[in-house]
């Protein structure tokens, strides 16, 4: 695995005027840009790639979904690099209409810990009252405490800071974390 | 995992082996040389339901407004309805 994906605390920011697409910087600890991603506009199987830098001549990250419309749905992602699938999420549709909730899959697609939003209440007063309100979220397996995403308060730029805990590493691939990260400011910040 | 359970999957390195239905349309790692592998298998059901309500909505659309407006209406009607769907299955 690339050294890149050895720090414990990266910032993913998604840019502002990137239209049509989106585009994402990814930051490490010490505020250096490891990696860049675009997500094509009007694609309806969401489809993000994650390169290097921003002249995007070398993948690092493959993000698919694997339908276009499905209501838990599920997104593979892959290390071009070693073209092998280091994971999968899932999001759980019916729980996520009230508080988001998503799988982590291992490589062989098995359910090894759960995303879940902080609380049912800011969750609710998100959904019905205003989406200023930061997001944040945590991953468990087994009652442990593996990985945290905290939203910044920042109405303008969505800014989303991934912190790896010692445990995480040992259950949960980084390059699933980080893709985790980019899909829930790609895919949950539509909410609202 | 019976075949009756999910699919058939043949990887370039010439192992088959089998995926659950749950991996369609999506990657799974070959159990022999480890590589990523594309599974085919098609949109969720959801998908064809809507395409279907859509193709519905076309004719109803260009019924209506050739009982409306004449041929014309009803031609620039489908026309433009089935333009989006068109456009629709290519961006999928």
């Amino acid at each position: 695995m690339e050294a890149i994906f050895k720090d414990n605390q990266y910032l993913i920011r998604r840019k502002m005027f990137s239209f049509p697409g989106r585009k994402y910087q990814i930051f490490n600890a010490q505020g250096q840009q490891v990696l860049y991603s675009y997500q094509k506009a009007f694609k309806l199987k969401e489809d993000i790639r994650v390169y290097a830098d921003e002249a995007m001549t070398q993948e690092r990250l493959v993000i698919q979904a694997r339908q276009i419309i499905d209501f838990s749905a599920a997104y593979d992602i892959v290390d071009p690099t070693e073209k092998r699938k280091v994971g999968a999420v899932r999001r759980k549709g019916l729980k996520s209409i009230l508080q988001d909730t998503w799988e982590f899959l291992n490589d062989d697609d098995q359910p090894i810990a759960t995303l879940t939003e902080d609380s049912t209440t800011m969750a609710l007063l998100r959904r019905f009252l205003t989406n200023l309100i930061p997001q944040s979220y945590h991953v468990e397996a087994n009652g442990t405490r593996l990985v945290e995403y905290v939203q910044n308060f920042n109405p303008f730029v969505l800014k989303l800071n991934v912190e790896i805990k010692p445990e995480g590493r040992n259950v949960l691939d980084p390059r699933v974390i980080l893709g985790a990260g980019i899909l829930l400011a790609a895919v949950e910040g539509r909410q609202g | 995992m019976s075949a009756a359970d999910g699919d058939e999957v043949a990887c370039p390195c010439g192992q088959v082996f089998d995926v659950p239905r749950s991996l369609r349309g999506g990657i799974a790692n070959c159990p022999q040389c480890r590589q990523a592998v594309k599974i085919g298998g098609g949109h969720d059901p959801l998908f064809y339901a809507l395409v279907g309500a859509g193709v519905l909505a076309v004719l109803i659309a260009t019924a209506i407004a050739g009982w409306a407006g004449g041929f014309t209406a009803a031609a620039i009607t489908f026309v433009v309805g089935a333009g989006i769907l068109g456009l629709m299955a290519v961006l999928s």
